[in-house]
């Protein structure tokens, strides 16, 4: 009889805490609705009445709000999330630590249902950096993890919601690095992602990345009144701290930010690629980040391998040694399908669009470090001489192409 | 010297042709200078004309569309518009998008002839040093090469 009670008790307070919410202490954002949470109970009834993933000996996981996982502890049973943070690991840090398969549960990405299927599955660009025309999905970048220093992710998109490695926002007034959350209002940052990642989806309808088995770390430094330069520099020495082997930023301004140079100095393991602007045609518009000489800087070319007219200039002198304010590659940019953030796809142009394509083939031709992976990248066969003969102010060594 | 008295000259019709289309603003701020390029008004208000020294200044940058016509603007990035704080020799003291970098993505924004205008709003920090001084405001297009200016005295 008091067992009865007490199972229908659970189920009461269940149920309350479904409706109700958390409280306080368990206060998560409005987006995070369940997680996989372990439940150490054998008790078949209470397994019957809750969502369950996985049953193991003493133990079961189970789809839970943060509430319901709060009221079964206060009901006196063990309760823990799947994800198990360690206090030698970084807050946020994907799981398994390092290697980061892309588990995808951040808390953004539970629900991912296709809304709609893109235009092509592998984009003119995808098309172009793999040399085949015919090509009808990509692969590569297991391992590797890639930071997107932008306006979030929409880390529900099916063709994201697997590679979700890490979701952590930098531009919170009160909470300065609020880890679980990387909203993006924008959708630029969902379309970076893609372009660099986009795995598919788990039906293998959606839209195909450089680099689909690589990890995102969706790192949201962009609000609506841009992206302030020390919520880069944070985000860059997160992204170090936090197993980052690419730092991808198709972002930019005139001047040089000392925050972010100095962050990137402080992370030499990390190979760093960014926008070099649309400011062109003028000799010298290259824009910063990209303009400085330990961060690659990426020029658009459109479909017909053509330089765009808006993509910035560097003041390359042709001896195929980066140095300030100089263009290293160009890459596709110009009409760029991707995910967005709607759950979809869209179509954007810039330079933006070219830096995830060069971050994406880095991550699939990670060779183990930052600095033999340029090299790498500057020594491919594969690699076409494109605008200017040699190391020219548009394309610097060209366009890098899957050997 | 005679090419000094010419630019000095066409700089005083300038003024005083600013003055006149600053007394036909729509806006209650006095100083309040609207631009205008081919029928696309851009207006800088601010919320007052007077400051103590580091007071924030509240202001909004209006475009607005009179051609009659749908008009698009194009935008290189995610940048709409900036906005300075300039000295008496027009230096700038102040910039909106310093500190900023924007996504490289190419943008446009547009203005239907009886649409909603386009409407960015500011705040900016007054000079402590007592003065006359100058917020000015422009979208961040080539397609509208024209600014807006609001003079302003900081007092102690």
């Amino acid at each position: 009889m008091i067992r009865t009670i007490r199972k229908l008790n659970i189920l009461v307070v269940l149920s309350l805490a479904a409706v109700v919410g958390a409280p306080n202490a368990w206060a998560q954002p409005p987006e995070a609705k369940t997680r996989p949470f372990i439940v150490f109970s054998t008790d078949d009834f209470l397994r019957d009445s809750l969502p369950v993933r996985h049953i193991f000996p003493g133990k079961f996981t189970a789809e839970l709000t943060l509430g319901q996982a709060h009221a079964l502890s206060l009901q006196g049973l063990r309760v823990e999330p799947v994800k198990l943070y360690f206090p030698t690991k970084p807050p946020g840090a994907c799981e398994p630590w390092p290697e980061c398969k892309g588990s995808g549960d951040d808390g953004d990405t539970g629900d991912a249902t296709r809304v709609s299927v893109p235009d092509d599955q592998t984009p003119w660009g995808i098309e172009m950096i793999y040399r085949d025309p015919e090509i009808t999905a990509t692969s590569g970048g297991a391992g590797v993890n890639v930071a997107v220093l932008d306006t979030g992710v929409t880390g529900d998109h099916v063709d994201l919601s697997r590679r979700v490695a890490q979701c952590v926002d930098f531009t919170g007034k009160k909470n300065p690095i609020e880890v679980g959350s990387c909203p993006d209002r924008n959708g630029h940052g969902t379309h970076v992602a893609g372009t660099i990642l986009g795995d598919g989806g788990a039906d293998g309808l959606g839209i195909y990345g450089v680099a689909p088995e690589a990890n995102l770390l969706a790192y949201r430094v962009c609000g609506g009144g841009g992206c302030w330069t020390d919520d880069i520099a944070a985000a860059i020495d997160y992204a170090g701290a936090n197993g980052a082997h690419i730092v991808s930023m198709s972002l930019g301004g005139d001047s040089e930010s000392t925050l972010i140079k100095e962050a990137v100095n402080r992370n030499p393991h990390v190979l760093f690629v960014a926008a070099a602007g649309n400011d062109g045609p003028s000799l010298g518009s290259i824009d910063f980040p990209g303009a400085n000489p330990n961060i690659i800087a990426v020029g658009a070319i459109d479909s017909s391998m053509e330089v765009a007219s808006w993509s910035s200039r560097g003041v390359n002198d042709g001896d195929y040694d980066i140095e300030l304010r100089e263009v290293e590659f160009a890459a596709p940019g110009v009409s760029v399908e991707s995910t967005w953030k709607d759950g979809g796809y869209n179509y954007l142009s810039g330079t933006s669009m070219a830096t995830p394509h060069l971050s994406g083939l880095a991550a699939k031709l990670w060779q183990g470090n930052a600095s033999d992976t340029r090299d790498l990248l500057q020594r491919l066969q594969t690699l076409v001489d494109l605008d200017a003969a040699g190391d020219d102010p548009a394309t610097g060594f060209g366009l890098p192409r899957v050997p | 010297m005679k090419f000094k008295r010419l630019v000095m000259g066409l700089a005083a019709v300038a003024a005083l042709a600013a003055g006149l289309f600053m007394a036909a603003s729509p806006f209650k701020t006095p100083g309040n200078n609207p631009a205008e390029a081919g029928g696309i008004e851009v207006t800088l208000s601010a919320d007052k004309s007077t400051y103590r020294p580091g007071e924030t200044i509240k202001a909004t940058l209006r475009v607005e569309n009179n051609t009659g016509r749908e008009v698009t603007l194009s935008f290189h990035t995610s940048q709409r518009f900036d906005v300075t704080v300039e000295g008496p020799e027009g230096r700038d003291l102040w910039r909106w998008s310093k500190g900023r970098f924007f996504l490289q993505v190419l943008g446009e924004e547009t203005l239907r002839p009886e649409g909603p205008p386009l409407l960015y709003e500011v705040e900016a920090p007054a000079p402590e040093e007592p003065g006359r001084y100058v917020l000015a405001g422009a979208l961040a297009t080539r397609d509208l090469p024209i600014r807006a200016e609001s003079p302003f005295t900081v007092r102690q």
